[in-house]
């Protein structure tokens, strides 16, 4: 066989897989934020709009789209729980070109630098759990720490309470005693 | 209540001014007076402060506390309120009749013009009062934990109201103890049994769903829903009405149990315990 002839034929056989694989099947879906970037101070709320579309030439299967959130630091625990109490959406079939926006409402409860991000996956039938997913560019967001609660601020009213009691209670209880 | 059983009276004769109110009113008004006057209810409502000044200081310098953890603890020193309050009061209204049998002051009240049901909803209501004395000690720590994240109005607001409830529920389920007890122990000991059955549910660890039957423990015990009623407020930011069937059990708890010492009252506020007066 003429060594061009082979060339073609590995080059044939490499461009069309055999089998094709869900990866392969699965529309091409694209996951954006509204913004990249997010800065908050502890305990501000702020909502992150995400828009899904679908690019391909194919309508898509029902999607499954789920929030997530890392800290970029090891030493800050992250319990995305914590920071939306909605993560996960399910979405219809996306038709060619067609769109969809998700709204997310998110409490900075960590103080630190995170990204958020989000992950599309395909939930059909057959797809599910099987297809690869679309992932959004991260939001970086920066928290910046808040401490308001301090032994200095509750010193004052831990201390004056009690006392404060005890004092009424000394005079109740020496008024008392004078009227017999 | 306010002589001896030999008619001897101690301070406690009835102000002219009270004369035109109503006999339950006159009660209360005495029985308070018993209870602050005499120093008992400042005593306790002390010893209250103290455990809500070390809860909360404990909670101002948690050294993790963040911005979460902080309504947690708003949450954790109005629960201590609430929890300690109506124990107060349930035990308050434990002692009302029971002990007076025992102190040999029953007789004379009885003497008085006033019925019996109004004596019973007097005695719940001057045990209520040490239900508000507690709530009042508890709004500067409420203030100093919750000022930061707007939160001391709701906080108290909600805390008064389902509070008030429980308190109410739980005294007036102390009297009807206290008036078919043959002894002030027994009707103490069975109180303080059935606060502390009521409050062991809501030891429980939270998070995970607990299942059909950990939800149905929630919802029938008159405290365990009260306070996670206080704490999907406070905690977790929900609207009044939001978790509003939680509140089912506590409102359902004070119309039965005041229902049952007002129709019972005539034949439970009387000289001799136990269920036949035997």
């Amino acid at each position: 066989m003429r060594p061009q002839v082979l060339l073609a034929g590995i080059v044939l056989a490499l461009s069309v897989p055999a089998v094709p694989t869900a990866a392969a099947a699965a529309a091409p879906v694209e996951v954006t934020f509204d913004r990249v970037d997010q800065a908050n101070v502890l305990g501000d709320q702020f909502t992150l709009q995400a828009r899904i579309t679908n690019h391909g030439t194919t309508t898509t299967d029902p999607l499954i789209a789920s929030l997530n959130v890392t800290s970029m630091t090891t030493d800050v625990y992250v319990d995305p729980e914590d920071w939306s109490g909605s993560r996960t959406h399910e979405l219809p079939p996306l038709t060619p070109g067609a769109d969809t926006t998700l709204s997310f409402e998110l409490q900075a409860v960590n103080a630190g630098r995170f990204s958020v991000y989000l992950v599309v996956l395909p939930n059909g039938a057959s797809s599910g759990g099987t297809g690869s997913p679309a992932v959004s560019p991260p939001v970086r967001v920066t928290v910046a720490g808040r401490r308001t609660l301090s032994a200095g601020g509750a010193f004052p009213v831990v201390v004056a309470v009690p006392v404060l009691l005890g004092v009424a209670l000394a005079v109740a209880r020496i008024r008392l005693r004078r009227a017999g | 209540m306010t002589t001896n059983v030999d008619g001897q009276v101690r301070d406690r004769e009835t102000p002219p001014g009270l004369q035109r109110y109503p006999g339950w009113w006159v009660v209360a008004a005495q029985e308070s007076r018993d209870l602050w006057v005499g120093g008992r209810g400042l005593v306790l409502v002390l010893a209250v402060s103290v455990l809500l000044s070390v809860v909360t200081y404990l909670a101002a310098t948690n050294r993790v506390l963040n911005f979460l953890e902080q309504r947690e603890a708003v949450n954790l020193v109005l629960q201590v309120a609430v929890a300690v309050g109506v124990l107060l009061t349930l035990v308050v209204g434990a002692d009302g009749i029971s002990g007076e049998r025992e102190r040999g002051t029953l007789e004379s009240l009885l003497l008085t013009p006033v019925p019996r049901r109004a004596i019973g909803l007097g005695k719940a209501a001057a045990a209520l009062s040490l239900w508000f004395a507690v709530f009042l000690v508890s709004m500067p720590y409420v203030w100093v934990l919750g000022r930061a994240i707007s939160l001391v109005t709701t906080a108290l607001l909600v805390g008064l109201f389902v509070g008030t409830v429980l308190a109410a529920a739980l005294a007036a389920i102390g009297l009807v103890i206290s008036g078919v007890s043959t002894s002030n122990k027994a009707s103490l000991s069975v109180s303080l049994f059935l606060l502390l059955a009521l409050f062991a549910p809501t030891q429980l660890p939270g998070g995970p769903p607990k299942g059909w039957f950990g939800d149905a423990l929630v919802w029938v015990n008159p405290v365990g829903s009260a306070l996670h009623y206080i704490g999907g407020v406070v905690v977790n930011g929900y609207g009044w009405t939001h978790e509003l069937p939680y509140l089912a059990a506590p409102l359902l708890a004070f119309v039965l149990a005041g229902g049952v010492l007002l129709l019972a009252g005539p034949r439970i506020v009387r000289l001799t315990g136990g269920v036949n007066g035997e």
